[in-house]
């Protein structure tokens, strides 16, 4: 596939903002036009193996519905009062957003929550394209998991290419190209943990987004470029308090908000921001057979989010995600209507408390109208640390 | 019967039967007392009938906590859980569960609600099933085991997906054996499925009585109480038995030409949950118009029961339990839940949908609206869709609700 110079990344670096924010999926277009005949494949948050995709020689590509870009017009009748704003601006784009229809050559949706579940019948119902729901294992201790998972993976390329077939080479080497990529992201974390004056927080967080409709192999020289500059950067430190961010693994928040998180006093050391990108910490095995290293890896090394089961561990996690990042809070920031971050919420707000360690917890909707209440919560806990 | 009509009471033998034989089950649930461990489970796809082979007490929090909300006593408990943060947004049956069982004791008007000894996940249908039991297995510090459905995509079950569950099942026994110190006994199983077969075929053939005009039963509002036995009590000789009543009780009703309503006007399928805390008035606002619900969703929610390949088997006990387990209805792709509600307008001759979608319920809820647009402009049926909760009484706006039905029915009527 795309072998990125330096001079591909220009473009990039200089309208990173708006290149991450396109609805209009420009960059997957452009990649269409330069692979003709390959597809472009659209994954709904939180996970989904991307080097399967990527072995196929298509592109995957994360959606994270249209944010602050579409206003809802239509998706309120189909989805309900009481649903995510992620749901709904995706549906939205389904709904009237041409572009974003023709980007895309088949959709999955993995199962993380009944409303992206549910998401695979509204999308089924209304476009000729593929689409395929995920239902990525729960049960981790069954040694019936590994099998079903493989074959699940299978099920899930084999509807989006019907006539294809996969190539174990191929994606082996696809695996590779993504180890790297997550291990580029371990470095830059790494990096801002140690000194996080040098990684502004947006920046970041739309250099790792910005990935989500590139080819790896790109966005991987990106992360590159942006490491080497986050090396030298020369940012003044400043007197902010090491903070965990927490609970959006799906639907983001407004860059507005990531914003104000630094702007009111915190370094984020450790976060879910697009953790789906950086589902794992640890290299998926490159040995063997390559589909059972991906099932295997899903089963027992990825992140513990609250979009999947994970017994008995839910304070010892966030305690653990507190003191890796020497962190002195956790800020709990979950998109308004989301079950799965209130559910978990409770248990990691006790392990906390027992703990004393602060928190405070914070909705955000993609649409939100004015931030000051944020701005206002988010002050009055830096103040209660700074001043504890 | 709450409505029969303008009949002769000596004509009658079966006249509020079934009725009376579900509440004293249900009372009789409730003030049991407590002799063998307790498992909870959840009503979707469950696979009960293995663990009363085992020799557990069967309790599914889910069952409680709506007996709470048709009894105007949920929001005490919701408040206690949200008390310890359990967020506005977050399932009714979860925080009524925990405020109840968990912070209050388990103590209600009706029996003690005992504590679990055991947690198994059936995670079929419902993502907040998991998020659930993992809150409850720290809280009770019991072990929990997740036994992990896929979500029906395939019109068939596929054999993967039979094999993936049936192995999880195997190994749930062998585990639990372990734990309790128990022994799983095949014969004792096949018993149970054999009464659960039975109570399915009574079951699935009260479903068919609607197809009568008039007919004998509303398949929402009345079937509701019916859904006890299926789901809290399946595998028992009672709940076979109970649904023989209901039938005999059918039988009459229809050799009489009797129903729900005096002169049924219109036959509607209904969608969703029901909203627990104005369930009465909700009724009312359909008997007022002489419409009967001639077919409903919602009591399939343990599983299809309308579809007799998927009854318990005790000639293939594993694949039935496993196949029962795919098809609870909120497992079902909404590929498949369309062509459901398409087959209940037109074998049940109704004349509308109704949606009644909840607050508390993604799983069922996210996307009927879409189902609303199929309806009316791919089917051609008037489909109607209004909101609650089921659990909630905070969510339940009387006024709103009936103005919407109102002119939902005027409108119909006036279209005759
Ligand atoms: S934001 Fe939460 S509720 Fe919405 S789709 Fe994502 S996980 Fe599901
Ligand atoms: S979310 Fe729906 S299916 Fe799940 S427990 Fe609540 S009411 Fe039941």
């Amino acid at each position: 596939m795309t072998s990125a110079t330096s001079s591909d990344l220009i473009p990039l670096l200089t309208n990173l903002q708006e290149i991450t924010y396109d609805i209009d999926f420009e960059q997957v277009h452009k990649w269409k036009r330069e692979h003709p005949g390959k597809k472009a494949i659209a994954t709904f948050p939180v996970y989904v193996p991307h080097e399967l995709i990527y072995a196929y020689g298509h592109l995957p590509v994360n959606i994270y519905g249209g944010g602050e870009e579409i206003s809802i017009s239509h998706a309120d009748a189909i989805l309900g009062s009481f649903i995510c704003s992620i749901s709904k601006s995706t549906t939205e784009l389904l709904l009237s957003h041409q572009p974003f229809r023709d980007a895309f050559d088949g959709f999955v949706f993995p199962f993380i929550c009944d409303v992206a579940r549910n998401l695979s019948g509204i999308f089924g119902r209304r476009i000729s394209q593929p689409v395929y729901m995920l239902h990525l294992a729960q049960n981790v201790q069954s040694e019936h998991s590994i099998p079903y998972l493989k074959n699940e993976f299978m099920r899930m390329v084999s509807t989006l290419f019907p006539d294809e077939q996969l190539d174990l080479e191929k994606l082996r080497d696809a695996i590779s190209k993504y180890n790297e990529n997550r291990a580029l992201y371990k470095k830059i974390y790494e990096l801002r943990s140690e000194t996080p004056w040098k990684v502004p927080l947006d920046d970041l967080y739309m250099t790792i987004r910005v990935g989500s409709n590139l080819d790896v192999v790109k966005h991987n020289e990106l992360l590159k470029s942006k490491l080497s500059e986050y090396e030298k950067n020369e940012r003044p430190k400043k007197d902010a308090i090491r903070v965990v961010v927490t609970g959006n693994f799906c639907e983001q928040p407004p860059l507005d908000i990531i914003r104000l998180i630094e702007q009111v006093g915190c370094y984020v050391i450790d976060d879910d921001f697009m953790i789906g990108r950086r589902f794992y910490q640890t290299p998926v095995s490159e040995e063997g057979d390559p589909i059972e290293a991906l099932a295997r890896h899903y089963l027992h090394e990825g992140a513990k989010t609250a979009t999947r089961f994970h017994e008995g561990e839910k304070g010892e996690v966030i305690l653990e995600r507190v003191k890796n990042a020497n962190a002195e809070g956790v800020i709990f920031l979950t998109a308004k209507f989301c079950e799965p971050a209130l559910d978990d919420l409770v248990l990691q707000q006790q392990a906390l408390q027992e703990n004393g360690i602060p928190s405070v917890h914070i909705e955000f909707e993609e649409r939100g109208s004015g931030y000051e209440n944020i701005r206002l919560s988010l002050e009055t806990f830096v103040e209660s640390l700074l001043f504890d | 019967m709450e409505n029969i009509v303008a009949v002769k009471e000596e004509d009658l033998q079966y006249a509020g039967a079934a009725r009376k034989m579900q509440r004293q089950l249900v009372r009789d649930f409730y003030r049991q007392d407590v002799t063998k461990p307790v498992v909870y489970l959840f009503v979707g796809g469950n696979p009960a009938e293995l663990l009363r082979a085992l020799g557990f007490q069967v309790y599914m929090p889910e069952i409680t906590a709506l007996t709470m909300a048709i009894r105007h006593q949920s929001l005490q408990y919701i408040l206690k859980a949200e008390s310890i943060g359990y967020g506005l947004d977050v399932c009714g049956y979860v925080k009524t569960d925990i405020g109840l069982t968990h912070l209050s004791g388990g103590e209600t008007d009706m029996g003690k609600i005992p504590r679990p000894d055991l947690l198994v996940c059936n995670y079929s249908g419902c993502s907040v099933y998991a998020k659930w039991w993992e809150a409850l297995a720290e809280f009770y510090k019991v072990p929990l085991i997740m036994l992990d459905i896929p979500y029906h995509r395939f019109n068939d079950p596929q054999k993967e997906d039979l094999e993936y569950i049936i192995g999880q099942l195997r190994e749930m026994v062998e585990k639990i054996e372990k734990l309790f110190d128990l022994t799983f006994d095949m014969n004792r199983l096949k018993d149970v499925l054999a009464y659960s077969r039975k109570a399915e075929d009574g079951w699935g053939r009260s479903f068919e009585m609607a197809k009568h005009v008039p007919s004998p039963i509303d398949a929402y509002f009345e079937s509701i109480f019916y859904m006890f036995p299926i789901n809290a009590l399946r595998g028992t000789k009672e709940a076979a038995e109970f649904y023989d009543l209901l039938n005999r009780e059918l039988d009459e009703r229809v050799k009489h030409g009797i129903g729900p309503v005096e002169n049924e006007e219109f036959r509607t399928v209904i969608e969703g949950v029901p909203p627990y805390p104005g369930y009465r008035s909700f009724w009312n606002m359909f008997k007022k118009w002489n419409a009967v619900s001639v077919a409903a969703t919602y009591p399939k929610v343990g599983g299809m029961f309308d579809i007799p390949e998927l009854r318990h088997d005790p000639a293939k006990p594993w694949e039935s339990i496993a196949r029962y387990s795919i098809f609870s209805y909120c497992n079902l792709s909404w590929d498949f839940r369309r062509e459901t509600i398409k087959r209940y307008l037109e074998d049940f001759k109704a004349d509308a949908l109704v949606i009644h979608g909840i607050k508390s319920c993604r799983s069922f809820t996210a996307g009927q609206g879409d189902l609303r647009d199929y309806v009316i402009n791919e089917l051609g049926y008037p489909a109607l869709y209004v909101e609650s909760d089921h659990q909630d009484p905070r969510y339940w706006a009387e006024a709103q609700i009936l103005n919407r039905v109102d002119a939902f029915f005027e409108a119909l009527r006036m279209k005759r």
